[in-house]
């Protein structure tokens, strides 16, 4: 679905004899082959050209929300791709990216490399590497093949776990694949109204739960982003409605994780959105500027979103599940959780002990609190 | 270049096609009319003549209108070649009136939108025009340009007088034009600086956009009539209009803080303690502060702070941030 936005594509010279090059051939047949990437675009036209590339600089890093004020997962990235073939009305990307085209790296070898290097120099820390940054993990793995890639080579991986997080049902080439259950395949995930209207190109909700259910039965464990929550007029039905239909598509205990967050974005992009999506309201609603300098909905709306989702979720069979808060302060975490994690730190290290003691065989060492004392490489 | 004496009459001035578009007519220059009046008209106007038709006055609007108050019947005048390019019409346009074009974006953007109404090709408009008005040269630049000409003229008049930014001016372009209108239809009674357009416009625009209401809904609010109705001053006006434009964008807030305000009263607490909270209620902290000018209240500010009523408002406050 994510693809049909695509109008051509382009191989630099250098990976034109790479796997993804040569599925890409094969399967971009309506798409028109150009000899290279075109100039500078606006960022809806560069949806429209896909370019394999190779692998640019340091490429894995620590996800760059973290801000003193919030509790920040201390999950890694890994720049696997640019740009998303969605148009999603709240995407950052809009006001972020400064070359706009679409790309995907190509040699997931050499991505793989760096994650091995930087991983080793910390064994006894478990990483969560996600490749979701600037993109979608999945959006054009019908074409290009990428993650199967690192699904295959993160199966090799000893103390990490991949996380491929997608708005598409496109996982069937996932399957089979020998993942040995270190990729964790994740769904933004949002209400039907919040799909149609603000998540354009996407995967239709229920398609998206399907995909998901597949791909927990085929072993892999799965995970759910509520982020970002959007505010609207039907809110509070939508987000129940959510959490009763996750919790039908998927058992609790294959749930690896389940993050929530409030739709935010810097003061520049309001306009950015309201240019590129007039017709979308979100902008509208009652946002102040926090401390890192993103607009949030007002505290005490984002705490009773929370709250009611939430709550909703533990009603309809997630009283087990790992929870966190992206990008949201200490006090809102104390008063949706009744507790919260004494740093970023120690959030990590929550992590790792929850899939240590819930996905057997996942985590290579029983995780220690030490281990997450000190900032990840 | 060919000179004549031609008839005043005989001169297009006040619909001259070389015009700033939106300007009112050059009123009479009392410095220049004494100068043409001691000495004469020392250097002639600059005028085109169009295919058919009289020539229009390209540069010297301020001479020939002191003229027609002399009363003088003839005016000297060089005439640019018939078929010069509109560009270089407006080259020498630029030159001859650089100080009243530079002298705000609005005169920059007015001047390239004379280029445009002269049919300057786009490329000569966006390569040699822009630059010479001050701007980048870029299609982006040209689109913003003629988003801010398009602003309605009273708006546009504001923006000129109030010296505003290229920035400024295209952020007015984000907000309907109805509301524009509006907002300047009530300018007489109210105190608009540059920050209070940019402040109230963008809350009202987003109040629209969450309430559903249309712009003549807005205006026939009863909060809102009262405010402009009323017989304040227009710094009292504006000040009420702020505030309560301010309620209607954020109802969360002012409900929390009215809410705050009501337990803070509460609290009685002496003019020597003050708290504080984070207006936009992110940070959840009160911060207390103590004045002190005489140290002999200090032990009833004390028994103050540690009394149970102090606690229990700190408590309902804290509970709210």
């Amino acid at each position: 679905m994510g693809s049909k936005s695509l109008r051509s594509y382009s191989v630099e010279p250098e990976q034109g004899g790479s796997v993804a090059a040569a599925r890409l051939r094969e399967k971009a047949l309506s798409l028109e082959p150009m000899a290279q990437a075109p100039g500078a675009l606006h960022y809806r036209d560069g949806k429209k050209h896909l370019t394999l590339t190779a692998k640019r600089g340091e490429a894995f890093h620590l996800c760059a929300s973290a801000h003193e004020d919030y509790i920040c997962c201390q999950v890694h990235v890994l720049a696997a791709m640019s740009n998303c073939p969605y148009d999603c009305s709240y995407c950052f990307l809009q006001n972020y990216l400064t070359d706009n085209i679409t790309q995907v790296v190509a040699d997931t070898s050499a991505l793989v490399e760096e994650v091995h290097s930087k991983t080793a120099r910390q064994p006894e820390r478990f990483f969560r590497i996600g490749t979701w940054e600037l993109g979608d993990s999945l959006a054009l793995e019908s074409l290009t093949g990428t993650s199967a890639e690192l699904i295959r080579q993160f199966a090799q991986m000893p103390n990490a776990v991949l996380e491929l997080k997608t708005k598409s049902a496109d996982v069937d080439s996932l399957l089979s694949l020998p993942h040995k259950g270190r990729t964790v395949l994740s769904w933004s995930l949002n209400p039907e109204w919040v799909v149609r209207f603000e998540e354009l190109r996407t995967a239709p909700l229920q398609q998206r739960l399907d995909a998901m259910r597949r791909a927990a039965a085929a072993g892999y464990p799965v995970a759910a982003h509520f982020d970002p929550m959007v505010y609207y007029d039907d809110w509070e039905n939508g987000y129940v409605d959510l959490a009763r239909r996750l919790f039908q598509a998927v058992p609790p205990e294959r749930i690896a994780w389940i993050s929530i967050g409030s739709l935010r974005f810097n003061p520049e992009m309001k306009k950015v959105m309201e240019d590129n999506f007039p017709g979308s309201g979100l902008t509208a609603a009652e946002m102040v500027l926090g401390d890192d300098g993103k607009m949030r909905y007002v505290k005490p709306l984002r705490l009773k979103m929370y709250r009611r989702f939430f709550a909703a979720l533990h009603e309809f069979g997630g009283q087990e599940t790992f929870y966190y808060l992206c990008m949201e302060r200490w006090d809102v975490w104390q008063r949706l959780f009744g507790e919260r994690p004494d740093s970023s730190g120690h959030l990590d290290y929550l992590f790792a002990k929850s899939l240590y003691e819930r996905f057997p065989g996942l985590v290579h060492l029983r995780p220690r609190r030490s281990f997450y004392d000190h900032p990840p490489g | 270049m060919q000179a004549a004496l031609l008839a005043l009459d005989g001169v297009e001035a006040a619909n001259s096609r070389y015009r700033f578009p939106g300007r009112p007519p050059v009123p009479v220059d009392l410095t220049l009319l004494a100068s043409i009046k001691t000495i004469g008209l020392i250097e002639p106007i600059v005028v085109h003549k169009v295919a058919s038709g009289r020539p229009h006055v390209v540069a010297g609007f301020a001479r020939y209108a002191a003229l027609r108050e002399l009363g003088k019947t003839e005016i000297e005048c060089r005439f640019l070649p018939v078929d010069i390019d509109p560009g270089d019409i407006m080259r020498f346009i630029c030159q001859a009136h650089r100080h009243l074009i530079m002298e705000s974006v609005v005169n920059r953007i007015r001047f390239l939108q004379l280029a445009r109404a002269l049919d300057v090709p786009l490329d000569t408009m966006r390569d040699h025009l822009l630059p010479l008005a001050g701007f980048e040269a870029h299609d982006r630049v040209l689109r913003r340009c003629w988003a801010v000409a398009d602003l309605p003229a009273s708006v546009l008049w504001f923006c000129h007088e109030k010296n505003f930014s290229m920035k400024q001016c295209v952020h007015l372009t984000r907000h309907p034009r109805e509301l524009l209108e509006l907002l300047f239809e009530w300018r007489d009674g109210l105190a608009l600086t540059a920050s209070v357009v940019a402040e109230v416009s963008e809350h009202i625009k987003d109040y629209l956009r969450a309430s559903g209401l249309s712009v003549a809904e807005f205006a026939g609010l009863s909060s809102v009539r009262a405010i402009v109705t009323s017989d304040q001053s227009p710094q009292e006006r504006t000040r009420d209009l702020r505030r309560v434009v301010r309620e209607m964008r954020f109802p969360i807030l002012t409900e929390t803080h009215t809410a705050m305000h009501a337990i803070k009263e509460s609290m009685n607490l002496p003019r020597e303690l003050e708290l504080r909270w984070d207006p936009a209620l992110e940070q959840r902290a009160v911060e207390l502060r103590i004045r002190v000018r005489d140290e002999n209240v200090w032990p009833k500010l004390l028994e103050k702070l540690g009394s149970t009523q102090t606690r229990q408002g700190l408590h309902g406050l804290l509970e709210r941030l």
